[in-house]
């Protein structure tokens, strides 16, 4: 043989062991559990909702989903276990629109055959006004869908390997623990008034011509196509729905957006829509003054703190803060006197009460 | 489709070698429409759209081609042939510009039509008019569709060149059949196109980092962030576009194909005139060619060829761009060009001999003129390329750490962490500082690509170093951009 050709011999195996090697490793550890459950000792960095929720959706071993936005990631789903006896996986999306939990619950669904007990999810209602096909992040393909051709974006890939198989090895601190992945990097002092009254910028005051009915066909239209059809086909599933408790000063932002009545409406509407199944079951945390008036439970003026997490996870087993049809316009009429009657230059008085 | 992807490098070109390879000996048509037929897909994979502009484009210049072949009145065809290809690109490239311009001076109100530009579209419609040219001159004859088809759109030169001719090409694809299987040159071709994608995917794209980070802040940048900038970008272009060349050529070696080369160390270059031999040499050639002997060349007198060189530079910026910042470089190059001819024309009758001092100087010099220009090239306009160089002189002296942060990812995190250096109080700025040292020893000390080819000895370490690298590079594809090239 030619030089050349034992050169282009010597490179060919090179370069196809090299990629053996490197798609073993990535295979192995699977840092976004894209083929099998996490390894048991491996200190795997879970810090990619994008991109591993879909893996952790599919292989790990769960009963009961907490699902939403950035206002579910302080939950601690050793509550869940502890207080209902779920065993309760969180696949959160920061922002999420509705396609972001349709594309998960798909996900979910088809990987859990026999069905889950019960999903857990958060509804910001200001994120369900877009379009039904909206996700917050663009999603990673080759993880979502099941072709495995694309899958070379996973096996072959540099940051993965360094970021999240490598890198977990030299610096162990940085690995997550399962009952609170996705953290937020708050610690407990981040969570005072005096900071979230620093960091917060006043919505201007307007007059609003929008009407609550621009809203609800945009609500009707992402309810019906990214919902409410997995809580049809699903009726073994109980789905615990909840308003996250926003802090009085996104109330503010509300009223001097001339958006309260609308808001109202919103939330009306989809309760009632949400109500008419069996297997639905709403907590109203938004009128709860106690939570939502005191700013020490907050890190900025939507964002509230674990032990908030804690009490609603209470809520969902005890079933206080629950509204069923009876009782859902009284618990509006509740939040909506609150808000608008409520002291907002006040709350600057005190900074540190 | 682009070379630096998975479907590129796993499927698209193993299939497209392998069909051709098996065809070739059974069938020459069949090998080549299984070229044409990958360079569409290729070609389409960006957008179908871009599919049929081009198709068109093929087809109504074969039959301008067949027109001038077949009539007496060859002058007009050609005529009207590069002026509807001009047409065509003026549209799709310029026509917001001009509309821009004519609605600041006139006052007027042409609408906009935000046309989105096809591909690859300045680079086939000057190969394809230099075609015309050829066929005009007689120098092609009896070409068959087949033929020009692939002329046109073999993808490894569609979309950003080089701009090859047909005297280079066609009988080269006459002689598929009799050519046999050349080892040294397929192992060549490999190695030319993994150097290729190295220079793309691990220095071109790093440096971008910085580049792009520099363009975004243009404001706040420090005297010393702003010479890394334009410095980093006078890198990032070459490594960029000769990687792309590259790897054209490698992969044209594969089907045993001789690509033009595009560039030889053109930073290399003594003075502006070398520069212009050593970057994008195709594209020099064409201009040549095309416009400037057409325009008379030198054979009008000196002030006339003084003229028709600054007219090639004028045009040169206007098909880089559709922007005054691209006609202002195309100026800068243009002035420097001339006035260097002018010295050199009367130095070489008093036959100067450089030492080895003046001939750095002159590099040096050479290197840095051709930089300033760059930064009106990069620029999104002529205020920013202003308000980069004004940086240079009023900026204050730190260097900034996001910037140099950008470099510290990936390998270079661990390389800092297990030497230790991310500790240091310099740590954070060594992986740039790196690349700012080894970069320019690189483009003005190292061989080229292809005089390294040139002297390949084959040896299995080399072997390995290259697959070594080729494996580095397809893991870094998932972070890698389009190239700069292709916006032209």
């Amino acid at each position: 043989m030619k030089p050349a050709g034992g050169w282009l011999k010597i490179l060919c195996i090179t370069v196809i062991a090299g990629l053996i090697i490197w798609a073993g490793v990535i295979i192995y550890i699977d840092p976004f559990f894209h083929y099998h459950a996490p390894l048991e000792k491996f200190p795997y960095i879970v810090d990619d909702q994008v991109d591993m929720n879909p893996g952790l959706a599919r292989h790990l071993d769960y009963d009961a989903v907490i699902l939403g936005s950035s206002m579910v990631v302080n939950f601690n789903t050793d509550v869940f276990n502890e207080k209902i006896g779920l065993n309760t996986v969180k696949l959160p999306y920061n922002g999420a629109y509705p396609k972001d939990q349709s594309n998960i619950m798909e996900i979910i669904f088809d990987a859990k055959k026999d069905g889950i007990k019960n999903v857990f999810l958060g509804i910001d209602e200001m994120n369900y006004s877009g379009d039904i096909n909206e996700t917050k992040f663009p999603i990673t393909g080759y993880l979502y869908d099941k072709n495995i051709f694309n899958d070379v974006k996973y096996v072959f890939n540099k940051d993965i390997m360094l970021d999240y198989c490598v890198k977990p090895l030299f610096d162990r601190s940085d690995s997550t623990a399962w009952n609170m992945i996705y953290p937020f990097w708050w610690q407990d002092e981040h969570y005072q008034k005096a900071l979230v009254l620093m960091y917060y910028e006043e919505a201007p005051k307007e007059k609003s011509n929008a009407s609550a009915d621009e809203f609800i066909e945009a609500i009707e239209k992402n309810l019906s196509v990214n919902i409410i059809p997995y809580i049809e086909a699903h009726p073994e599933t109980t789905f615990t729905i909840f308003y996250p408790p926003y802090s009085i000063l996104y109330w503010n932002d509300v009223c001097n957006r001339g958006e309260l009545d609308i808001v109202m409406e919103k939330y009306r509407y989809m309760s009632k829509r949400l109500l008419a199944y069996e297997n639905v079951e709403l907590y109203f945390f938004q009128n709860r003054k106690d939570i939502i008036c005191d700013l020490n439970n907050y890190a900025d003026y939507t964002h509230y703190s674990p032990e908030i997490c804690n009490y609603m996870a209470q809520c969902f087993a005890s079933g206080e803060c629950r509204v069923t049809e009876q009782n859902l316009d009284e618990e509006i009429e509740l939040l909506y006197e609150l808000t608008k009657d409520y002291d907002y230059p006040a709350i600057w008085d005190n900074w540190y009460e | 489709m682009l070379f630096n992807s998975y479907i590129f490098i796993f499927t698209f070109l193993p299939l497209c070698v392998l069909g051709f390879y098996l065809l070739k000996d059974r069938n020459t048509d069949a090998a080549k429409t299984w070229l044409i037929a990958f360079s569409l897909w290729f070609y389409g994979y960006f957008n179908l759209y871009y599919l049929a502009i081009m198709i068109g484009s093929v087809t109504v210049n074969y039959a301008l081609y067949r027109f001038i072949c077949a009539t007496q009145k060859k002058k007009q065809i050609l005529a009207v042939g590069v002026a509807a290809n001009i047409a065509v690109l003026f549209y799709f490239k310029y026509y917001d510009f001009f509309a821009q311009n004519i609605n600041a001076i006139f006052k007027s109100n042409i609408a906009m039509k935000n046309i989105l530009l096809p591909l690859g579209i300045s680079f086939f419609t000057f190969q394809q008019i230099s075609f015309l040219h050829d066929a005009y001159d007689g120098q092609v004859n009896n070409v068959r569709f087949v033929d020009y088809a692939l002329f046109i759109t073999f993808f490894p030169q569609l979309i950003a060149g080089p701009i090859v001719t047909a005297g280079e090409m066609l009988p080269q694809f006459a002689r598929i059949k009799e050519s046999r299987f050349d080892i040294e040159k397929f192992a060549g071709g490999v190695f030319i196109f993994v150097s290729g994608l190295a220079k793309k995917v691990l220095i071109a794209d790093v440096l971008g980092r910085a580049v792009d980070f520099g363009y975004e802040n243009t404001d706040i940048l420090s005297r010393p962030d702003a010479l890394i900038v334009i410095l980093f970008y006078t890198l990032q272009l070459y490594f960029d576009f000769s990687g792309y060349c590259d790897m054209a050529v490698g992969i044209g070696r594969l089907f045993g194909f001789d690509i033009a080369i595009n560039f030889n160390s053109p930073y290399k270059a003594e003075n502006i005139i070398e520069f212009w031999k050593r970057w994008h040499i195709t594209l020099s050639r064409f201009f040549t060619r095309n416009i400037y002997i057409p325009l008379g060349g030198n054979r009008k007198g000196k002030i006339r060829m003084y003229i028709n060189l600054f007219i090639v530079f004028f045009l040169s910026g206007l098909w880089h761009g559709a922007g005054w910042n691209f006609i202002l470089w195309g100026c800068m190059h243009g002035v420097l060009y001339v006035i260097t001819r002018a010295l050199t024309n009367k130095k070489e009758k008093n036959e100067v001999i450089k030492t080895d001092a003046k001939r750095i100087v002159c590099i040096l010099l050479t290197f840095i003129f051709v930089s300033i220009a760059w930064v009106f090239f990069r620029a999104n306009d002529i205020t920013q390329a202003i308000l980069v160089l004004k940086r240079v002189m009023i900026g204050d002296m730190t260097v900034s750490y996001d910037m140099a942060q950008l470099f510290n990812k990936g390998e270079f995190w661990y390389i800092l962490k297990v030497l230790h250096l991310s500790n240091l109080s310099f740590g954070r700025y060594i992986v740039m500082a790196g690349y700012a040292l080894i970069c320019p020893i690189m483009v003005f000390f190292a061989p080229n690509t292809h005089e390294m080819c040139a002297k390949m000895k084959f040896a299995p370490i080399h072997a390995i170093i290259c697959g070594v690298m080729f494996v580095w590079c397809i893991v870094s594809l998932s972070g890698v951009g389009t190239f700069l090239y292709f916006n032209f």
